[in-house]
């Protein structure tokens, strides 16, 4: 297949073409999916230095189990659940320069000023309070809000059911309000 | 569900540029504080980040250069992580613990009743008995590496979040 066709491509075709070794159909996956994800690491905690590597472990790792995505939700709900993975799994592990725990609120700082200075005042502030919201709270309302996820798509992504994303997103978007105000 | 909670679910769309407010919503956010607040959280979080750089060709690059390394066509891979995941399942499905393990050689052994496998888990039905009780018998001697990096230690050293971990590759991540 041709990599224009490619770009028409859905996700479930990449991926059936992958399954037959295609590795071009890998790359428009990898092209398609890198940005998004890399900025919902990035917002969960991710150090912007480090984002790269976690997208390629992520990328990785998904492409050794594709196998196991059997079409039942989207694929990128799918991948954006391993990437979460791979960010647990370097912070539980202490490699990198990741500087968020996503299992609790021992929240340090970003470690990028540079991406810093380039975000508005509000993102600034909206960065430092999404640091302060339970990990749950703070993938839910991400996959919303940043993602613009329906809510099936982002409980995938985040490992919960619809009822509680939603719960999660409203709880989230209450309490950010009342931090950034 | 009120009306703000209806128009924060709807604020993820307009944020996406999906859709844009209604009149009777654009009404609502003129009057409702509330929901101006939210706005402006659901609108900031969607560009957050937006200024960044990733780089999808390096990425792209470094994924294929680990993936000539590490093949993923490998029939010998993809066998062993689809045993090890029905084995761990299996095991977990039949409530086995680690006082159930009888250490023999190098690894540790599983004695497993296949036919409480297979009936748990229709999956194993596909496979001859030969092939069950290699695998159900087997699995601590797996020498994959699921995770492309981090060696996976031996059944016997797996803990709830790794057997976990382990279905999962199996149902679907
Ligand atoms: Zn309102």
């Amino acid at each position: 297949m041709a990599a224009i066709a490619f770009e028409l491509s859905s996700d479930e075709d990449l991926v059936a073409a992958w399954r037959r070794g295609d590795e071009l159909a890998a790359s428009e996956l990898v092209h398609r999916h890198a940005p998004a994800l890399g900025r919902y690491l990035v917002a969960l905690g991710a150090a912007s230095s480090d984002v790269e590597d976690i997208l390629q472990d992520a990328f990785f790792r998904a492409f050794r189990r594709v196998e196991s995505w059997r079409g039942e939700g989207s694929f990128r709900g799918w991948l954006f659940r391993i990437g979460a993975n791979v960010l647990r799994d370097r912070f539980r592990q202490g490699k990198g320069r990741t500087v968020l725990s996503l299992d609790g609120h021992d929240v340090a700082h970003h470690a990028d000023p540079a991406a810093e200075l380039v975000a508005s005042d509000i993102e600034a502030r909206l960065s430092a309070a999404l640091l302060r919201l339970p990990p749950m709270q703070r993938a839910v309302f991400l996959l919303r809000a940043q993602q613009g996820m329906d809510y099936n798509d982002a409980a995938r992504a985040a490992g919960t059911t619809p009822g509680a994303a939603r719960v999660h997103y409203h709880h989230a978007v209450r309490q950010l309000k009342e931090w950034i105000q | 569900m009120n009306e703000c909670e209806r128009m924060r679910d709807a604020m993820v769309d307009v944020a996406a540029a999906r859709t844009a407010w209604n009149d009777h919503d654009a009404a609502h956010l003129a009057l409702c504080d509330d929901c101006r607040e939210s706005w402006t959280v659901v609108s900031a979080a969607a560009q957050l980040g937006r200024a960044s750089s990733i780089d999808g060709a390096r990425v792209a690059a470094g994924l294929r250069a680990r993936l000539v390394h590490a093949p993923l066509s490998a029939p010998r891979k993809r066998w062993t992580e689809l045993a090890i995941g029905v084995a761990a399942a299996a095991l977990i499905g039949l409530g086995l613990t680690s006082s159930h393990r009888a250490t023999s050689g190098s690894g540790d052994r599983i004695e497993v009743p296949t036919e409480q496998a297979t009936a748990m888990f229709p999956e194993l039905e596909a496979l001859s008995e030969p092939q069950l009780k290699v695998i159900l018998a087997g699995v601590a001697d797996a020498d994959a590496d699921l995770d492309g990096g981090a060696a996976i230690p031996r059944l016997g050293d797996l803990n709830d979040e790794q057997l976990e971990e382990l279905i999962l590759s199996v149902e679907g991540e």
